[in-house]
């Protein structure tokens, strides 16, 4: 697109990814505004080891495709979010471990019920370990989804275009991921049997 | 609460939510630096060739040039401590004064300019950056042509004997630093510019390439007694071309010149956003119009030429 008329707000991430084009060291303030956003998805999937080296690999990527970068998409931070989740992707194993192990947390109040409304944070503490053995039962497809709206806090359409896939699938996959979380917490007031392997993700169903 | 909440919550939302280790974002930091850096060096080599190509030839000179002057700009900017900006400055000087690379027109000839970027447009408080293309031809009597192209609209305007604003510059021999000084500030619309505002002007001055080879070393020397002006070293302008650059940062901007170490002409003029401990801001007043982090302007060319329809 570079060459053409571009309507591009002068503080927007498009404007820097367009003048790192011809200016790499504007992209210095792409990683200023957003680094700390991703690193804090990262270690939350992956563990502050992982996530360093991701989150800096997400920019250098990042860096390495801006040329590519669709210039009408004001905001950078689902495309961020979007390389950041295709690299975490590869490590699927360390995030499976770390849920795995928060699962064998022992649950202090285990009669907890998400149904009730006014669930505290002790509580919500207490519901982790069910929380984690849901989020590990997910298709991968269905984790990135989920969580990019729970921990991004990306709308359906920023997640659609994260993960570059229709917005429908982005709402299917979501339908899907919380039923089953809610299935797997228990939202109906009971508990599934606990078992000490955590259910393996569904690698069938990755793409809607 | 619902299973939205809960995973919102899921263990690690509150080390998620504190603030990044400084020493994370720093280690981060350099290390994606270094590869847009190191970007920025690869582009002086241009695109992988034939072999067999004269293309080639002339990279792999320009890679050995562009190597040998990384070399050497450190050493030839840098050798006056705590005064970097001011000493290279003042060789820039001496190298304008030697008028390498700068030819004095015949009245017949015309001096050709090719420059491209990023500019912005702005309508009060709302700016955009648009690309342009410029294209000047300007004689010694100050008539010639100018050119330019934004979206899909070209201006194309000639100009009579006399026509031109900036003759001025081209014509008026032996100023004084003080007569500059007063110049820049009529520019600036200010008695006293600052010396962000001057050492932008200065560097808008230097862009013209119609500038005669005295009046440039003139403006060099007034930007060396500017006590801020910060030497960026060894830059790249966007085409890859290697030069020394010297900038002034002030609100959160930073607006830098990058100069050909050999010819000490201007090879971009660029704004960039710093984070200062300011309120970092990306748009100030200068005269003439506006500084937007992002805009950049390269002047690909230039040259004599002997009429208004020929191009370098």
């Amino acid at each position: 697109m570079f060459g053409q008329y571009l309507a591009v707000g002068r503080d927007t991430d498009a404007a820097m990814i367009l003048a790192s084009v011809r200016v790499p060291s504007s992209f210095a303030v792409l990683f200023d505004r957003h680094f700390d956003a991703i690193y804090s998805y990262l270690r939350r999937r992956v563990g502050a080891y992982l996530a360093e080296d991701l989150a800096a690999q997400t920019f250098e990527e990042a860096f390495r495709l801006r040329a590519r970068y669709d210039l009408t998409r004001e905001d950078a931070r689902p495309w961020l979010y979007g390389i950041a989740t295709n690299l975490g992707r590869n490590h699927w194993r360390q995030e499976h471990r770390r849920l795995l192990a928060y699962s064998r947390l022992p649950r202090e109040a285990t009669e907890a019920d998400m149904s009730d409304v006014a669930v505290s944070r002790a509580d919500s503490d207490a519901l982790a370990p069910l929380v984690a053995r849901a989020l590990g039962s997910l298709s991968p497809a269905e984790r990135d989804t989920l969580l990019l709206l729970a921990w991004a806090q990306l709308s359906y359409r920023e997640i659609s275009d994260a993960l570059d896939v229709p917005i429908g699938t982005v709402r299917s996959r979501l339908s899907r991921a919380r039923a089953q979380v809610r299935e797997l917490i228990g939202g109906s007031g009971q508990y599934r049997d606990e078992n000490d392997v955590l259910p393996g993700p569904r690698w069938g169903s990755n793409h809607g | 609460m619902d299973e939205l909440d809960l995973i919102a919550r899921f263990p690690g939302a509150d080390d998620a939510t504190a603030l990044v280790k400084e020493e994370v974002r720093a280690r981060a930091r350099v290390r994606v630096m270094r590869t847009v850096v190191a970007s920025e060096a690869d582009r002086g080599l241009g695109p992988a060739r034939s072999p067999a190509s004269r293309t080639v030839r002339l990279g792999i000179a320009a890679a050995i040039g562009a190597f040998i002057l990384a070399l050497i700009v450190p050493v030839a900017f840098t050798d006056h401590a705590g005064s970097s900006a001011s000493a290279a400055l003042l060789r820039l000087a001496e190298k304008a004064g030697a008028g390498t690379g700068w030819e004095h027109p015949t009245p017949h000839q015309l001096i050709y300019t090719r420059s491209s970027g990023l500019s912005p447009v702005c309508r009060g408080e709302s700016c955009l950056l648009e690309p342009f293309k410029r294209e000047s031809w300007i004689a010694p009597d100050g008539s010639g042509r100018i050119m330019e192209t934004r979206r899909s609209q070209t201006s194309d305007e000639t100009f009579e004997p006399g026509g031109q604003a900036f003759r001025d510059l081209y014509e008026t021999l032996g100023w004084s630093l003080e007569r500059i000084r007063r110049h820049i500030e009529a520019l600036a619309g200010v008695e006293d510019a600052d010396d962000f505002t001057t050492f932008v002007v200065i560097g808008q001055l230097m862009g013209e390439t119609q500038l005669l080879a005295e009046k440039r070393v003139d403006l060099f020397r007034i930007a060396a007694t500017l006590p801020d002006t910060e030497q960026l070293g060894p830059t790249n302008d966007a085409l890859g071309r290697p030069g020394i650059g010297i900038g002034y940062s002030s609100g959160g901007l930073r607006y830098e010149v990058i100069f050909d170490v050999d010819t000490a002409l201007v090879l971009e003029q660029r704004v960039s956003e710093v984070r200062d401990g300011a309120e970092p801001i990306s748009i100030a007043a200068v005269p003439g119009g506006w500084l937007v982090a992002g805009s950049f302007s390269t002047y690909e060319a230039s040259g004599l030429v002997a009429s208004t329809d020929e191009r370098l």
